[in-house]
């Protein structure tokens, strides 16, 4: 079964001392901010064979270098709360990675917080630290993946890429 | 000191206040360059060794924001100003004992921007007393990427 991705803050999903058990931070749905009641997320196959270029992708359209931290949670357990998932391309350096964006969509504020609770309970929260991202991004630009001219210039400047790259 | 140079040095300081007072309502993204770590950035460039004490001032305020506090650690590690080296990773590791979780956090982000072997025993202590099992990873995470640059450097 494939999985979803959000990218996320990871601090906001710590188990904090002061929850009780099953509880998670409130901060975490500042990670599940939706716009028209959709949430921007991506698909990952199940073997998570398309992972490593999907995160370069989502670090890549930023306008700096970073780590980056994300939620990965089983397909099948956002179907079980009745969610509804639409296939929207994305926006990122990465025209093929674009592919595999969706929103979840129709979200009332019932389904968000059963989908914080499964992301809190079901889900894993990693982090790529920067120093990988970085030699991520490289790779992906000599892999052809997208080009110096497709990341923001600030992003490019800090990476010290110039477009003859 | 001079009263001029008193009152100019508390417009400074009240810059500062200002600049943390907005950022309360900013929302931090990462990848994302903050308006807040933007300016902060440019008072860094002009105030330099004076920008160091002006934050480890503020960061001890309780009335700051934990998330500016983090916001600021990112900032202070990504500088790139060797004059300043020194006082911004001792703030940094000073940071790694803060009371809230996301600040520890983005201390050992700042720490690991600024990839100096040096802050490895502060690391091992913060991970050795951390309770909060993830950020121990965390912190594990960057003291493992010191570990490697050291082993490079030598």
């Amino acid at each position: 079964m494939p999985f979803l991705l959000r990218k996320v803050t990871r601090p906001k999903w710590y188990p904090l001392p002061w929850l009780a058990d099953g509880e998670f931070q409130a901060d975490a749905f500042v990670d599940l901010r939706t716009r028209d009641n959709k949430l921007s997320v991506w698909q990952v196959d199940d073997e998570r064979k398309n992972l490593t270029r999907l995160i370069t992708a989502l670090a890549a359209n930023g306008n700096k270098p970073d780590n980056l931290d994300y939620a990965l949670l089983d397909l099948q357990v956002i179907q079980a709360i009745g969610i509804t998932i639409a296939t929207v391309n994305g926006d990122t350096p990465d025209k093929a990675a674009n592919m595999w964006h969706r929103d979840l969509v129709e979200l009332s504020a019932a389904r968000l917080f059963d989908l914080a609770r499964a992301i809190h309970q079901h889900g894993s929260i990693e982090r790529i630290p920067k120093k990988q991202i970085i030699g991520l991004i490289h790779q992906s630009i000599e892999a052809g993946h997208f080009e110096v001219s497709d990341l923001k210039p600030d992003l490019a400047n800090k990476l010290r890429l110039s477009t003859n790259d | 000191m001079s009263a001029r140079e008193r009152e100019y040095q508390t417009s400074i300081v009240v810059e500062y206040q200002n600049l943390f007072s907005i950022a309360r309502d900013e929302y931090f993204e990462d990848g994302i360059e903050s308006d807040f770590s933007t300016e902060l950035a440019k008072l860094f460039q002009r105030d330099g060794h004076q920008a160091v004490d002006i934050i480890a001032n503020l960061l001890n305020d309780k009335h700051v924001n934990p998330e500016v506090v983090g916001e600021t650690l990112r900032c202070i590690g990504e500088i790139e100003n060797a004059d300043t080296h020194l006082q911004r990773r001792l703030l940094l590791e000073n940071s790694l004992r803060h009371s809230s979780p996301i600040v520890r956090d983005r201390a050992g982000l700042g720490l690991a921007s600024m990839d100096d072997p040096a802050a490895i025993p502060a690391l091992e202590q913060a991970i050795a007393r951390e309770q909060i099992v993830q950020l121990r990873e965390d912190l594990q995470q960057v003291l493992d990427q010191l570990i490697a640059t050291q082993a490079e450097q030598n």
